[in-house]
C-alpha cells in the first residue's frame, strides 16, 4: 500500500461521495418539488373558487391556540410571491347547531372576499344556493367584522353612526387641567365641532417644568407607561371619542379605565373630565381663544382655583388645529414585547347580540355593545342579511367574525 | 517502404503498463566509459568456451586476440582495452556460466591493434572474405541470446533462407541500446545487415521496429532511401510492430510476421526461411567491415525506475561497479539487474563484467511487490504470450508433479517474466516456471 | 538474510490488496444510497458483517493454513460489505453475524482459504440467511421510514406497516434513484453504475461475464415476460431484483469466476438465464442469489477445459535439433 495508492484512493472516495450525495439529494429535491406542486394543485382545486392563487401555504402560528374554532388557515400568494390573501376554515358552534365555513380574506385582513359553507353532517347548518348567493352579494368585499344591521335605515350603509350630543355649537373648544397630574404633566383637551358633531378631538399634556408634551416624551421614551405608548393610547381614545360622540359611551369604569377601546389600557379619567368640560364649553360656545385668554391670566396665580367663564361667546374659526398630529408611529414598536390587548370578549362563544343593544356580559354591564365578542364600534360593515331570517344570517356572520378575530390577533402579532 | 502496423496475435497488453511509464527512455545520450580494468570471460556466447592465448604479464592492445575458439561453435575473444594482463582465472557469471576470464589492467595509452585500420574499398570484398571477417570478428548475437553469428549464417545458408530480419524492436522496458545505433548510425546498421544478407544469400531484408520509436523509424527510412542505389538487387523493408512485450522474442516475432508458431527446437531458418539478427550485431559487423574492428565494445543502457537513463559505450569486460560509479543513487538501489528489468538477473555483487550479450544495467530503487496467496484472478493467463497457465504450473511445481507439468507444455515458456509482472499477489511465477521449462527442455533433448 | 532476488524486477501497479479496496470503493455509492434511504442501520450491519468476516477469516486461516504467507486478505472485507448491501435494512444484527460466520468459515476457509473458494462467500451467506431467517429477508422497510427509528435500530424489527409492498411505482425517478423498497443496497441503478465507472477506471472490470449476463437478461426478458411487457416495469424489475449488483460486482469477483474469457462469458449467460427462470417460475426470493452460486459450481469445469491454446501445441513432438 503505497502512499500514491492512498492518495488516489482518497481522491476517488471523495469524488464518489460527492457524486452520490449530489445524485441522491437532487432526486429527493425533485421528488419533493413534484409532490409540492401536486399538493398545490390539490389546494387550488379545493380553494380556488375562494381565492385563486399560485401558491398556498399552511399557516402555523401560536395564535391559533387562542382560537379553537379556526380549523386551518392558508396564506395565498401570487406568482411573484406577493401575499394576496388568507383562506380561513372556521367551524363554530352556535345555539342552533354547527356551522363550517371557508372564506377568503384580503391580505390586510380587512375585507372578506368570498365565502362558502360546508356541511359535514346533519347537525351542520346549511344554506341553499340562492341564500348563499344573496349573502355573498352582500358580503363580497365587505370590511370585516360584519353584523346584521339593526332595522334602522342609515345614510351611509358602510359607516356606523353614533348620534351626536345635542346642543353643541360649531367651533374649537379647549379644556385644561387646573393642576398638574402626579407625573408632572398638565393635561389639556381640545375638540372641534362642525355641524353639531364632534369631528376631531385631541388630548395631550404639557410638562410644567420642561414644557415638553407628554406625547413627545412618550415617543422619545422619556415617558413610559404599560401597554402602548401614551401618545398612541391618547390618540386612540381621542379617535374613539370622535366616533361615539358621547363620553359616556367610552364606558369608563370606576377605576378610570375602559375596556372597549382597543389598545387603550391606561386611566382615561382625566380625559373624560376634560372632554366633559369641552362639551360644556361647546354648549356654551366658550371658544378656545376665550378660554386661553382667560386662563393665561390665571396662570400666574396657581393657588387660585379658576373657574371657566362660560358666558363668553367666541367666533369660531376653527382654523388653528392644535390637534394632535397623529404620532408618526402609532403602531407598536417591534422591540417592545407587545401582546395584543384583546378587548374583553364575551366569555361564552356565540352570544349573539340579538338586538345590538345591551348585552349582559359576566359581571359588568358594558354599555357599549358587542357582537360575537367584537365591540360594536369595531364592526365595520352592517348587512341586511337574508330577508326575514336574521338568525341564520347572523350565524354565518359569526363564522366570519371568528375568522376576523383570528386575523386581527395574527396580524397584530405579526406586526 | 513502410507497411502499416498489424496485430501480433496473442500478446499481453493488460497490466503491462511500463510502456507508458515516464522513465521509459526515449532520448539516448552516449557516454564513453574508460575503465580501469576489464575482465573478459572466455564464454560470452552459446557454444563452447574459448581458450585464452595470453598469460599474465602480457601487454595487449585493443583488438588483440586473447581467446581462440575451441571449435566451430565458438567465437574469438578480443581485448577491449590496451593494457597489461593481470590474471587469467575462473569466473562465474550471473547467468550461471563458469569459464576462464582474462583480466586486463588499463594502461591508459589507448593503443590500438595494428590490424585495425580503415578499409580502403568496402565494396570490393568478396563473399569468402566477408565470411572470414565474420568469423574473426568475434560477433555473437548481441540481443541476449549470444548465438555465434557465423554459425547462424552457416545454418541459414544451408537452410536456404530468403529473408533476413533485423530486430530493432527493443520491447523490454527501459532499454535503448539497439535504438541508439538505429537512430545515430542507421547507415552502418544497414551496411552490416546488407553484408550479412550477402553471406546468407538473401534478397529481402526486413527491419522490424516498434511503431513508437518514431525518431528511429525516420532515421532508418532516410538511410534506406539514401542507399537504395547501392543495394539495387536487394529488397529492403521496414515493418512496424505494435509496442508489446515481449515482441522482440524470436518465436513471437516470427509468429507476428509469418503467423507460424515455431515448434520447440526448430529454428526459423528451417521453418519460415528467415534468419533473425539483432541490430547491434549488424552494427558490429559493419565496424568490422569498415575498420577491421572486432567486437570490443558495446552500448549498454543504464536505466531504471528513478533515474533518467542514458547509454554508455562500454568496453567488453568492464565491471558493473565501475560503470555505476558515476551514476547517482546506484548504491542505494534495492536491486541492480544485469540485463533488462523483466529478464535480467539481480546482482548480489557488483564485480560482474559486461559481456557481449549484456544489453543494460537496470537500477531499481524501490521494488515492493505484494506478497499474497494466489487469488485465482487469471491475470497471469491473460499475460502469458505463449498461452500457458502460470498459476496452474506454479501450483504443480509446488506439488512436485513433473509429469503433469510436461503435459501442460511447460517447455514453451520463454521466460519473459510477464506473468510475475502482472500477478496481483506477487507470486514468483516466472522464475519457477522458467526453471521447470529449462529442465523439461533439457530432459527432452536427451 | 535477504530473499533471493528473482526476476522480474518491476511490477505492475495493481497488487491484490489495492484491487479489493477499490472494489470496496466502487460499492461506496450504493452504500451511501442505502444509508440515505434506510438510515444508520445499514452502517451498523455493514460494520458487523465486515468485522466478523475479517476476524474469522484471519483467525481460522492462521490456524488451518500456517504455511500460507499471509492471512490478511481484504477480499473478506469485500464479502462482508456486499452482504450488508444485500439484506433488508431491518435484518437483525445477529442474523448477519451468523451468516458472516457461515460464509467465512464454511464456504471460504473450509475450501482452502482466501483465493481457493469455489462459492462466492457473500452470496453463500445471503443464501444462508434466506434459509435460516426467511421472514426477515422479506420484511423490508420502506425508504425513509426507519432512518432514525430507534427500535428498528436496536432490534431490527420493522414497523408493522412497512412490510414489503408490491412494487407499484413506475416513475423513472423512483426506479433510478433507488426509492423502491428492496434490499438495502441493490435498488439504485445509478449508484451502482457509479461503482461500475470506478471499476472501469481502475481497469478492474472484466467485461465478459457481465456482458453475457446482461445479454441474457435483456434478450431473455422478452420471451419470459411476454405477457407483461412494459419498458418501465423492466427497469423496476432490474432495480428491485438486484440485477445490477450481481452483474457488476458478483461477476467481477476474481476468485470464483472462470479464468478464461470464454468461460466467463458462458458463466454470465448461464447466470442470466437462470435468474430469469427463477424470477419467472420460481420463488423470487432466491432468484438473485442462486444463479451465481449455481454457476460457481461449474467454474472449476470451465477452468479445466476452457484454457487458452498453448503456443505450438505440437511442442513435445519436436525433433531433436542437429
Amino acid at each position: 500500500m503505497t502512499r500514491s495508492f492512498f492518495k488516489g484512493l482518497t481522491i476517488r472516495a471523495v469524488i464518489c461521495v460527492i457524486l452520490s450525495m449530489t445524485f441522491l439529494f437532487s432526486c429527493l429535491w425533485y421528488t419533493r418539488s413534484v409532490n409540492r406542486s401536486k399538493e398545490q394543485d390539490a389546494y387550488r382545486k379545493e380553494y380556488g373558487t375562494l381565492l385563486l392563487a399560485s401558491k398556498y401555504r399552511s399557516l402555523n402560528t401560536d395564535v391559533l391556540k387562542n382560537h379553537k374554532d379556526i380549523k386551518s388557515v392558508f396564506s395565498a400568494y401570487d406568482e411573484t410571491g406577493k401575499l394576496i390573501g388568507y383562506i380561513v376554515d372556521v367551524e363554530t358552534e352556535v345555539s342552533s347547531g354547527k356551522i363550517h365555513a371557508q372564506m377568503s380574506i384580503s391580505e390586510n385582513g380587512e375585507n372578506l372576499m368570498n365565502i362558502r359553507v360546508v356541511s359535514d353532517g346533519p347537525e351542520y347548518l346549511t344554506y341553499s344556493e340562492e341564500e348563499m348567493e344573496e349573502l355573498r352579494l352582500q358580503l363580497k368585499g365587505a370590511r370585516i367584522p360584519v353584523a346584521v344591521r339593526q332595522d334602522i335605515a342609515s345614510d351611509t350603509p358602510y359607516q356606523v353612526d353614533y348620534d351626536p350630543l345635542l346642543g353643541l355649537h360649531d367651533g374649537t373648544y379647549y379644556a385644561r387641567s387646573k393642576k398638574a397630574a402626579q407625573d408632572g404633566y398638565v393635561d389639556y383637551c381640545e375638540i372641534v365641532v362642525k355641524g353639531g358633531r364632534i369631528v376631531s378631538c385631541s388630548w395631550d399634556a404639557e410638562d410644567e417644568t420642561t414644557h415638553k408634551t407628554r406625547s413627545e416624551d412618550s415617543i422619545s421614551g422619556d415617558f413610559k407607561i404599560s401597554g402602548n405608548i401614551w401618545a398612541d393610547q391618547a390618540y386612540r381614545v381621542a379617535k374613539h371619542m370622535v366616533l361615539v360622540q358621547d363620553p359616556v359611551k367610552l364606558a369608563m369604569k370606576s377605576d378610570g379605565k375602559t375596556e372597549i377601546i382597543e389598545g387603550v389600557t391606561m386611566d382615561i379619567s382625566m380625559f373624560v373630565s376634560l372632554i366633559d368640560e369641552c362639551i360644556a364649553n361647546s354648549r356654551n360656545s366658550y371658544s378656545k381663544e376665550q378660554y386661553m385668554h382667560d386662563h393665561s391670566d390665571q396662570k400666574d396665580s396657581e393657588d387660585d382655583e379658576k373657574e371657566k367663564d362660560p358666558d363668553e361667546t367666541v367666533n369660531d374659526n376653527g382654523n388653528e388645529n392644535e390637534e394632535l398630529t397623529p404620532t408618526p408611529a402609532p403602531q407598536a414598536d417591534p422591540s417592545k414585547d407587545l401582546s395584543p390587548t384583546p378587548t374583553k370578549a364575551p366569555s361564552q362563544i356565540g352570544v349573539i347580540g340579538g338586538e345590538d343593544g345591551v348585552v349582559s356580559d359576566g359581571d359588568e354591564n358594558i354599555l357599549s355593545d358587542s357582537v360575537d365578542g367584537i365591540p360594536m364600534n369595531e364592526i365595520r360593515t352592517r348587512i341586511d342579511g337574508l330577508s326575514g331570517d336574521r338568525t341564520r344570517s347572523a350565524t354565518l356572520l359569526t363564522a366570519v367574525n371568528q375568522a376576523y378575530k383570528f386575523i386581527r390577533e395574527y396580524l397584530n402579532w405579526v406586526g | 517502404m513502410k507497411k502499416l502496423t498489424f496485430k501480433t496475435g496473442f500478446m499481453p497488453k493488460d497490466g503491462l503498463d511500463f510502456v507508458h511509464q515516464r522513465k521509459f527512455m526515449r532520448e539516448a545520450l552516449l557516454e564513453v566509459c574508460s575503465p580501469r580494468e576489464v575482465t573478459i570471460p572466455m564464454k560470452q556466447h552459446t557454444g563452447t568456451a574459448c581458450d585464452p592465448v595470453v598469460s599474465p604479464g602480457d601487454s595487449v592492445a585493443m583488438g588483440d586476440l586473447i581467446g581462440v575458439p575451441a571449435d566451430m561453435h565458438g567465437v574469438p575473444v578480443h581485448a577491449s582495452i590496451s593494457g597489461t594482463v593481470t590474471k587469467v582465472d575462473m569466473i562465474r557469471l550471473p547467468n550461471k556460466v563458469s569459464c576462464k576470464a582474462v583480466t586486463i589492467k588499463n594502461d591508459l595509452r589507448r593503443r590500438v591493434s595494428s590490424k585495425i585500420q580503415p578499409r580502403k574499398d568496402v565494396s570490393d570484398l568478396s563473399l569468402p572474405q566477408l565470411k572470414k571477417l565474420l568469423w574473426t570478428s568475434g560477433i555473437c548475437g548481441m540481443g541476449g541470446e549470444g548465438v555465434p553469428t557465423y554459425t547462424k549464417c552457416l545454418r541459414a545458408e544451408k537452410a536456404g533462407v530468403d529473408t533476413l530480419l533485423v530486430n530493432c524492436t527493443q520491447s523490454e522496458p527501459f532499454l535503448s541500446c539497439d535504438l541508439h545505433h538505429v537512430r545515430v548510425n542507421p547507415s552502418k546498421v544497414l551496411e552490416g545487415a546488407m553484408a550479412l544478407s550477402g553471406i546468407c544469400h538473401v534478397k529481402k531484408v526486413v527491419f522490424c521496429i516498434e511503431e513508437t520509436w518514431t525518431d528511429e523509424i525516420d532515421a532508418l527510412s532516410r538511410a534506406v532511401a539514401n542507399s537504395k542505389d547501392r543495394y539495387m538487387d536487394r529488397k529492403i523493408e521496414i515493418q512496424l510492430f505494435k509496442p508489446r512485450f515481449p515482441q522482440g522474442c524470436q518465436s513471437l516475432l516470427i509468429k507476428a510476421l509469418y503467423k507460424v508458431e515455431l515448434p520447440l527446437g526448430k529454428e526459423p531458418e528451417e521453418v519460415v526461411k528467415a534468419v533473425l539478427f539483432n541490430a547491434s550485431t549488424c552494427f558490429a559487423f559493419s565496424e568490422m567491415i569498415e575498420k577491421n574492428q572486432p567486437l570490443t565494445s558495446r552500448i549498454v543502457t543504464i536505466s531504471g525506475d528513478t533515474i533518467t537513463g542514458h547509454n554508455v559505450l562500454v568496453p567488453i569486460g568492464t565491471s558493473v561497479s565501475e560503470i555505476l560509479e558515476r551514476v547517482p543513487g546506484a548504491h542505494t538501489a534495492q536491486r541492480i539487474a544485469w540485463g533488462g528489468a523483466l529478464t535480467g538477473v539481480a546482482l548480489s555483487s557488483l564485480d560482474v563484467p559486461i559481456i557481449k550479450t549484456t544489453t543494460a544495467i537496470t537500477i531499481i530503487r524501490k521494488f515492493e511487490p505484494p506478497r499474497l496467496n494466489c487469488i485465482h484472478c487469471g491475470a497471469c493467463v491473460g499475460a502469458c504470450p505463449v498461452g500457458l497457465s502460470p498459476f496452474l504450473l506454479n501450483r504443480l511445481i509446488e506439488l512436485g508433479q513433473t509429469e503433469e507439468i510436461r503435459n501442460e507444455s511447460v517447455e514453451q515458456c520463454i521466460a519473459c517474466g510477464a506473468c510475475s509482472y502482472v500477478c496481483p499477489a506477487g507470486i514468483e511465477l516466472s522464475t519457477n516456471i522458467a526453471k521447470a521449462a529449462h529442465r523439461a527442455r533439457r530432459s527432452a533433448a536427451r | 538474510m535477504k530473499r533471493k532476488q528473482l526476476a522480474p524486477h518491476i511490477h505492475a501497479d495493481q497488487p491484490a490488496a489495492e484491487r479489493y479496496v477499490y472494489v470496496l470503493l466502487a460499492l461506496l455509492p450504493a452504500f451511501l444510497g442505502a444509508i440515505f434511504y434506510y438510515g444508520i442501520r445499514v452502517l451498523i450491519l455493514a460494520a458487523a458483517s465486515m468485522f466478523v468476516f475479517f476476524m474469522s477469516d484471519y483467525m481460522i486461516s492462521s490456524k488451518l493454513y500456517p504455511e500460507m504467507p499471509f492471512h490478511v486478505d481484504y477480499s473478506s472485507l469485500v464479502s462482508g460489505f456486499m452482504l450488508a448491501l444485500m439484506v433488508p435494512s431491518s435484518t437483525s444484527v445477529w442474523a448477519v453475524i451468523l451468516a458472516a460466520l457461515f460464509g467465512s468459515v464454511l464456504v471460504k476457509q473450509a475450501f482452502g482459504g482466501a483465493g481457493a473458494n469455489i462459492f462466492n462467500p457473500a452470496f453463500a451467506s445471503r443464501a444462508f440467511l434466506e434459509f435460516a431467517f426467511p421472514t426477515q429477508m422479506v420484511a423490508a422497510e420502506a425508504p425513509f421510514k426507519g432512518i432514525w427509528n430507534l427500535t428498528t435500530l436496536l432490534t431490527g424489527k420493522p414497523s408493522a406497516e412497512s412490510m414489503i409492498q408490491p412494487v407499484t411505482s413506475t416513475k423513472w425517478l423512483d426506479i433510478f434513484s433507488g426509492r423502491l423498497v428492496g434490499m438495502a443496497g441493490v435498488t439504485s441503478i445509478v449508484l451502482l453504475a457509479f461503482g461500475f465507472l470506478i471499476l472501469m477506471e481502475r481497469k478492474l472490470f472484466r467485461f465478459e461475464a457481465p456482458l453475457g449476463y446482461f445479454l441474457a437478461i435483456v434478450f431473455g426478458y422478452v420471451p419470459f415476460y411476454w405477457d407483461s411487457l412494459h419498458f418501465s416495469l423492466f427497469f423496476t424489475w432490474l432495480s428491485v431484483g438486484g440485477i445490477l449488483l450481481v452483474g457488476i460486482f458478483a461477476l467481477n469477483d476474481c476468485t470464483t469466476m472462470p479464468l478464461d474469457p470464454k468461460g466467463r462469458f458462458v458463466f454470465g449467460l448461464g447466470a442470466g438465464l437462470l435468474t430469469l427462470i427463477l424470477y419467472r417460475f420460481g420463488n423470487s426470493n432466491y432468484a438473485m442469489i442462486f444463479p451465481v452460486l449455481m454457476m460457481n459450481m461449474i467454474t472449476p469445469i470451465f477452468d479445466r477445459y476452457l484454457r487458452p491454446r498453448v503456443f505450438s501445441k505440437t511442442a513435445w513432438h519436436r525433433e531433436v535439433e542437429k
